[in-house]
């Protein structure tokens, strides 16, 4: 029997991953293996110089098992092991998760056009045995003329097995007409599904009756039509969401856009695109209720008329990034309220811009707070001294001074004094500190220069000059600040 | 089961229970370490063993002494609720750098003792190891026999492609070119190929015809259903069908084959018309049963002989090849007669 012998012509890679189509290669090199003979020669001596007879490592293990291993590898990959031994042949016909990924920049994609996808995809649902579907994941573009074909797929894995569904799916951009996939409406109304990701071109609808995933625990939506709370609504035990609102959103013009978020809660991600040049409609409600919430990441600069939010007990770590009037901003000061007990915070440019224009704006305390990153439009160093004081155990402060963008200016610029008393902070947690953009104003030395000199526990300290700065003007700072008299003698300073 | 329920009733003191691998070694291990497996964890429960040597819990075979170590070093650290999860994950990172056999046996031990979080890091572990991979790379890795015959290794290549109608009706071809073949053989003439590939669709489908007859008296059930696949094709599809296979190149290096792949969407199309027989979730049991129709044994028998028919015909029959692909350039430069031949009769009808 010949052995085959790796690809003599030149592959895109010859990993097991794109093992089908460049298979007739291998074939072709046979002819350039080494003689029969002489190959098992050599194999003989392999194994006597190891001294012990090869054993299959793998074969120990029940075939429910290896079914289990190859339901971790993409489906093509899987496919392909039915070559490596006998036991192996129809191993992955029974696989219950499938991995259909063939998106521009996944290594199994299948150049060509899709209609070698396709014709791959209807290979794998006409060989495999397994009668259910798990999980799935099909990510690729449509091609002409096969809307049908993919909901059909979709069709064929609903079921009361289902899990998992993942779908990304896009038109080809020189598609026109209708440049959308309805989704069937069982997907919406499945009774085990715990996780859905709909990206893409898929259009969501039921025909009568509303969304009802009573196990749905992680959804993620990046369509460019949706109404959120048609969705939300039917997900009462919803652990994690990511929501990405497009130009599109809200679906239906007429209607105000509402979102509810689910109660359960734990994780949320909302994200407003940032890629529109028309205006984008106001959020009439917007109801944040969730008390389970741990991790909070929003991006968001629609006019929000109306904000519920609850408190948030067991947060952990937030990001957020949002831009308000000055007639609504009142719902972020609250925010930033509701999220004291975080132990990560992270406010982007615009949230600091409208917190430091709101008229009532006070500083919530954060007792828990370890990890604290700011952009500031302006150097405050009052303002942060203050902050400072509220941050009890801050353990990481990182600062990005982004004068240069901002278009947000101080009532009077700012001066350092030396505080009246120490932030306990800066005493007994400080551990970090990193400065982006330092501009080597005088209050900006000043509140450096403070920490080094103030802080024992201090073991690093960055400070990116602002790349305007010239490299000897850097060298500058670099000496000054190191004459600076350090508290903490294991202190780092790194100047960039 | 009164001793059991002491050790359970005790939280302050450290309890321990005793466990027993297949050699015969006993170890005593922390109760919270101990029960973090689910299987052993039932088994105090039900038995009320493992609360002295003597009475010590037999864990499967499957879980040898050195295993067993790090199992419960794994039980040991995540039985701690304190952990964040960044600290769980960096801990399995580093748990999971072993070489590949100890690899396998933890899999199979954790599979064992139904630890199902570890099972899944020890899964996925094995899946990175074989992806990426060629498969004598895998083979090489996991000592696994290379035990199948050259023809079977090219099955999922010819079947990836594949419209299963048409694989029906490569494998109905084949069977019925065999006994042909083998009607002649006994006559003791040399071999002489019909000429097969100018035959027109008409001839193809009376083949078909003939075939049901013959295996009719073999297996009844399966016939049902073959015949009513017979019937759907229409002369029409058949042609389709054969020039979307042809069009599909295998390969993806030739130029000459994408253009062909991109000038034949609307062919493709077509054969939607037909109906989904593979999905329609009533008619998927039945398609997935046409093409294991007979027990696995057979079907690679059966493969064989359409393989080796395969080759015999086309060492006779060098020029017909160059007609059954169709023209199209994608075959490379004269190789070994063999294998090459093999592959080419399969793209060339289908």
């Amino acid at each position: 029997m010949l052995c085959m012998k790796r690809f003599s012509i030149p592959n895109k890679s010859s990993s097991i991953g794109s093992f089908i189509p460049s298979f007739t290669f291998s074939v072709v090199s046979s002819k350039l293996t080494m003689p029969k003979g002489k190959q098992r020669k050599v194999e003989e001596e392999e194994s006597t110089r190891k001294g012990t007879p090869k054993i299959d490592l793998i074969s120990s293990l029940p075939d429910s098992l290896l079914c289990h291993i190859l339901s971790f590898l993409p489906t093509r990959c899987a496919m392909a092991t039915s070559v490596l031994a006998r036991r192996w042949r129809h191993l992955w016909k029974d696989l219950l998760a499938l991995d259909l990924d063939n998106s521009k920049h996944s290594p199994y994609y299948l150049p060509g056009g899709t209609h070698r996808f396709i014709a791959f995809v209807n290979a794998v649902f006409a060989q495999r045995k397994a009668l259910r579907v798990e999980k799935l994941r099909l990510a690729c573009d449509i091609p002409r003329g096969e809307k049908k074909t993919i909901k059909t797929w979709i069709r064929t894995v609903v079921g009361p097995h289902l899990q998992e569904m993942y779908l990304d799916l896009s038109f080809a951009c020189n598609e026109f007409g209708d440049r959308h996939i309805k989704l069937p409406e069982e997907v919406l109304t499945s009774a085990s599904l715990e996780s859905l990701v709909l990206k893409g071109h898929v259009f969501l609808t039921v025909y009568d009756g509303f969304v009802d995933l009573p196990s749905l625990k992680n959804l993620e939506l990046d369509l460019n039509y949706v109404d959120p709370d048609f969705v939300l609504l039917g997900c009462p035990v919803l652990e994690n969401l990511k929501l990405t609102l497009h130009e599109s959103f809200p679906l239906n013009a007429s209607q105000p856009p509402e979102i509810y978020m689910p109660v359960s809660l734990k994780r949320l991600t909302l994200i407003q695109d940032d890629d529109i040049e028309e205006d984008i409609n106001d959020i009439e409600d917007l109801v944040i209720d969730t008390p389970l919430l741990e991790y909070l990441s929003i991006t968001l600069w629609a006019r929000c008329l109306q904000v519920s939010i609850s408190d948030y007990p067991n947060m952990v770590e937030a990001h957020i990034d949002i831009d308000q009037d000055q007639e609504q901003v009142g719902w972020v000061l609250e925010l930033l309220k509701a999220l004291r007990q975080t132990k990560l915070l992270d406010l982007k440019l615009s949230t600091m811009e409208c917190l430091l224009g709101a008229p009532a704006f006070e500083l919530p305390e954060f007792p828990r707070l370890l990890n604290l990153e700011l952009q500031i439009p302006y150097f405050d160093s009052g303002f942060l001294i203050k902050l400072l004081h509220n941050c009890h155990i801050l353990q990481v402060l990182t600062l990005h001074n982004q004068e240069n963008v901002s278009t947000v200016e101080p009532e009077e610029p700012s001066c350092w004094t030396l505080p009246m008393k120490d932030p306990d902070c800066v005493i007994s947690h400080l551990k970090m500190f990193e400065f982006k953009g330092y501009k080597d104003s005088a209050d900006e030395h000043g509140f450096v220069a403070y920490l080094l000199e103030r802080g024992p526990i201090l073991k690093t300290m960055k400070i990116h000059a602002d790349p305007t700065l010239g490299l000897t003007y850097k060298q500058r700072i670099h000496q000054e600040l190191s004459m600076v008299p350090r508290s903490s003698k294991t202190c780092r300073l790194i100047v960039t | 089961m009164s001793e059991a329920a002491m050790a359970v009733m005790k939280p302050e003191m450290k309890s321990y229970i005793w466990l027993k691998t297949v050699d015969g070694s006993i170890q005593q291990v922390e109760q919270d370490v101990a029960m973090f497996c689910p299987m052993i964890f039932q088994e105090i429960l039900k038995t009320g063993m493992g609360s002295s040597k003597t009475y010590a819990i037999s864990l499967p075979q499957r879980v040898n002494p050195s295993i067993l170590g790090l199992i419960l070093d794994y039980c040991r650290f995540h039985q701690v609720p304190g952990h964040s999860n960044k600290e769980r994950k960096t801990f399995d990172e580093k748990f999971i750098r072993m070489d590949t056999k100890k690899l396998c046996e933890l899999t199979s031990a954790a599979d064992s003792l139904q630890l199902k979080p570890l099972v899944d890091l020890t899964s996925r572990a094995l899946a990175r190891i074989i992806e990426g991979k060629t498969p004598e790379e895998i083979r090489e890795t996991f000592h696994l026999p290379d035990d199948l015959t050259e023809e079977e290794k090219l099955e999922p290549l010819r079947n990836v492609t594949d419209d299963p109608r048409i694989r029906l009706l490569n494998r109905l071809y084949a069977r019925k070119r065999k006994e042909l073949k083998e009607k002649k053989k006994l006559k003791n003439v040399d071999i002489e190929e019909e000429p097969k590939d100018e035959r027109s669709v008409d001839d193809l489908l009376s083949f078909i015809n003939d075939i049901k007859e013959m295996s009719a008296n073999k297996n009844k059930k399966k016939n049902r259903r073959r015949k009513g696949h017979a019937k759907d094709l229409s002369l029409e599809n058949v042609n389709e069908n054969k020039r979307e296979l042809d069009s599909v190149p295998f390969a993806c290096h030739n130029r000459n084959v994408d253009n062909a792949l991109k000038a034949s969407p609307s062919k493709h199309s077509q054969t939607q018309d037909l109906p989904p027989m593979s999905f329609s979730p009533k008619l998927e049991f039945i398609n997935g049963d046409l093409d294991d129709e007979l027990d696995p044994a057979m079907k690679e028998e059966l493969d064989r002989e359409v393989e080796d028919f395969a080759r015999r015909l086309n060492s006779d029959w060098p020029e017909r090849m160059q007609i059954l692909s169709l023209g199209q350039d994608r075959r490379l430069v004269p190789i070994s007669m063999n294998s090459n031949v093999s592959t080419r009769i399969f793209t060339g009808m289908g």
